[in-house]
């Protein structure tokens, strides 16, 4: 994260001579987590979850402010001297210890989706440092609407959000039934803190389906799974894209809410693939609709700031100049001119001139 | 002299052109850990030598420490401006995704703002390298180095005063882009320097509240010895840097081009631009580093936003393509090299 002069003390020191950069360096020789403006967390603990997932503990600097259950953060660690920035949904386990859970995908694939995650798993020890962001996003109680009954459809590794949601006092005698896929049964995460939530909150069913695992209904989501739904039910998805789809599929005409949280937007325009020309900060690239901005962009050699590569964080907006381009996420599309976009999920509909500054 | 064209025709310059991007891409991808391990002992280095040098300066004028500190602390000045801070702000190591050593908010020790030489230096000496009327560096719009430029009868006292500019070149640089000639022509000129006025005074009163408030009053009765030694290494710095980029561009057989070549100009001419304009200075590691690679300023002036860390691995291809071509690859040692700038700063005050 860039200096902002964001707190009182950098800004003042600023102003007597000392760059704020100077100042984190020398500190940093002795503690290393410590930023006037920056949020450093110390890697405290490393527990193995299942077959290739592990679960992180780390303890951020008092820079850090309020986490509320089901929020992201971004956390920056740097892969071969390049930091890479991904998002993800920690769990708040202490006053000031959190964990994220992380899969290996082995793969060293930028535009992978774990290709972070899988870094992170190989890499990290206890006493490493991260970067990490300040919390955001919506999916917590208090931006989930009222309901009688909540459904949670996870996919793979979307289960971290729904176990920071669980984990959170506000879920206490709460009627919420968890859906639960995965590929293999040695992939399940969590399942000693699954045993202590249904221990506390009686009205919380955990369903798991995968390979190996005992279930009496089917492996792959199908609509069997939400006979039980009503118009009063809330059906929260996480995972990648095309679950999220399926999901929605099934429970949209009997559910009151949906709501998903895509891990990989992969989602393509089903228009015909059709060449514009992008100009970016004074170059011009050929690019085709069917890729994000971000990736094309990425193809050519370019690297725009980004984070989280779904459309939440906002670290890579631009000022789009002129031209149309459509967010995947949403569908909505750009047609005003000097419109903010988001270069990870928009897609060109037309010749389009964009500025990052 | 003045060039209008070169020695070669379209189909040669697009091979060049072929080749050098070939270069590039070859460095571009191998760029990772060891070049970002790099900076940051360059950082360190940065760090360190400016503690120690400001360290000793406290003992003030007692001689061993204040001789010592002063020359720590230039060479901390130097080793921050040149292979840190004007790499750096080329972007040369943006890909890192680095907020302390990002081009766009890096800012250097320096009186001159990052922002101003982003322009003046980045955009228009770089792109517009060595062209009459385009490049401000040439001459620094008070010196007359080329017979091209016009002659002032001020310009005969241009070998007096140009130990002035080398004493005091940050500041030179500070007020570069002010454009001081323009200010009075009309109100138009006169509001746009108002304005610009703004950020380059708050750098100048952070840089001179730092080396003579800050560190001088914390060092209490040794106050002055501080003031003196902060004063004596920024005039070390200024003079190194004023040699260096003077080295860079106005040798003996550098060329001087032609406003008019600069249009639908190919990629293939703009490289070779690039060569004819700029002169590197042969050396060993430690002259490389205290001149922020500029010592291979040819191939800077090529790859700009490439590691300077790597010139040397280029310079080597970059001279092959050179003897390939016949093209003039100007290279010298520093001494030769300053005796030319030195005969030109000379020769060319007087007006035949």
């Amino acid at each position: 994260m860039k200096y902002q002069f964001s707190t009182p003390l950098s800004y003042k020191l600023n102003k007597v001579g000392f760059k704020p950069a100077v100042v984190d360096y020398w500190i940093r020789q002795f503690i290393p987590t410590f930023s006037l403006e920056r949020i450093f967390a110390r890697v405290k603990m490393i527990k193995t979850e299942a077959k290739n997932v592990k679960t992180i503990y780390f303890k951020p600097n008092f820079n850090f402010k309020k986490f509320t259950p089901g929020q992201h953060i971004l956390v920056t660690y740097a892969i071969n001297g390049r930091n890479v920035t991904r998002t993800y949904s920690p769990t708040k386990l202490g006053r000031n210890l959190y964990s994220i859970t992380i899969k290996d995908a082995h793969t060293n694939e930028p535009q992978n989706g774990f290709f972070l995650s899988s870094a992170l798993n190989q890499n990290l020890k206890v006493g490493s440092i991260l970067e990490i962001s300040q919390p955001f996003g919506h999916l917590t109680w208090d931006h989930i609407p009222q309901s009688n009954q909540y459904v949670f459809c996870a996919g793979g590794v979307g289960i971290t959000p729904f176990l920071s949601l669980l984990t959170s006092s506000q879920s206490q005698n709460k009627n919420i039934t968890l859906h639960y896929w995965v590929n293999h049964s040695d992939e399940v995460c969590y399942r000693a803190e699954f045993q202590k939530l249904t221990a506390l909150n009686p009205q919380l069913k955990i369903h798991i389906y995968a390979l190996n695992e005992q279930t009496t209904l089917s492996k792959t989501p199908t609509s069997e799974h939400f006979s039980h739904l009503t118009n009063m039910s809330i059906v929260i998805a996480c995972g990648p894209q095309g679950f999220i789809n399926r999901i929605q599929e099934l429970t949209a005409d009997h559910a009151a809410h949906f709501l998903a949280e895509a891990q990989s937007v992969k989602k393509v325009s089903t228009d015909a693939e059709s060449f514009h020309s992008l100009k970016y900060n004074g170059k011009t690239y050929t690019i085709s609709n069917k890729t994000t901005l971000l990736e094309a962009l990425e193809l050519h050699g370019l690297n725009p700031k980004n984070g989280c590569r779904m459309g939440i964080c906002k670290t890579c907006t631009c000022t789009k100049i002129s031209g149309q381009t459509e967010n995947a996420l949403t569908g909505e599309k750009s047609l005003q001119d000097f419109d903010e976009i988001q270069l990870c999920v928009s897609h060109l509909k037309s010749d389009v001139e964009i500025e990052n500054l | 002299m003045t060039t209008t064209s070169l020695h070669l025709n379209d189909k040669q310059l697009s091979e060049i052109a072929h080749e050098l991007d070939q270069i590039r891409e070859q460095v571009t991808q191998s760029v990772g850990e060891k070049d970002a391990k790099y900076i940051r002992r360059v950082l360190a280095a940065v760090r360190y030598t400016e503690l120690s040098g400001r360290a000793l300066l406290f003992f003030g004028f007692f001689p061993p420490t204040w001789i010592l500190g002063t020359l720590i602390l230039g060479i901390s000045k130097i080793l921050e401006n040149m292979e840190l801070g004007h790499n750096v702000i080329h972007g040369q190591y943006d890909w890192m995704k680095d907020p302390e050593l990002n081009g766009n908010s890096y800012e250097w020790d320096i009186a001159g703002t990052a922002d101003n030489w982003r322009r003046s230096h980045n955009y228009k000496h770089h792109t517009y390298t060595n062209i009459k009327g385009l490049d401000d560096d040439i001459g620094y719009g008070i010196l007359r180095l080329f017979p091209e430029q016009k002659w002032r009868v001020g310009n005969i006292f241009q070998p007096l005063y140009t130990v002035v500019f080398a004493l005091f070149f940050q500041w030179g640089i500070a007020i570069q882009e002010l454009k001081l000639g323009k200010v009075f022509k009309s109100k138009t000129h006169w509001n746009k320097f108002k304005q610009d006025l703004k950020p380059v005074l708050k750098k100048i009163r952070f840089q001179f509240v730092k080396d003579y408030l800050f560190f001088p009053i914390i060092a209490g009765p040794n106050y002055l010895g501080v003031v003196a030694g902060n004063f004596v290494a920024n005039i070390i710095r200024n003079v190194w840097t004023f040699t260096v980029i003077f080295c860079g561009h106005f040798t003996k057989k550098v060329y001087l081009f032609n406003r008019h070549v600069i249009h639908n100009e190919s990629k293939g001419h703009w490289y070779v631009r690039q060569i004819l304009g700029s002169s590197n200075l042969s050396g060993g590691k430690l002259l490389h580093i205290m001149t922020g690679n500029l010592s291979h300023q040819i191939e800077h002036h090529l790859f700009p936003d490439i590691p300077a860390r790597r010139y040397a691995e280029i310079a080597e291809k970059v001279r092959a393509l050179c003897q390939k071509y016949q093209i003039q690859y100007n290279t010298g040692n520093m001494m030769s090299q300053f005796t030319q700038v030195i005969y030109r700063i000379c020769r060319y005050s007087l007006p035949i």
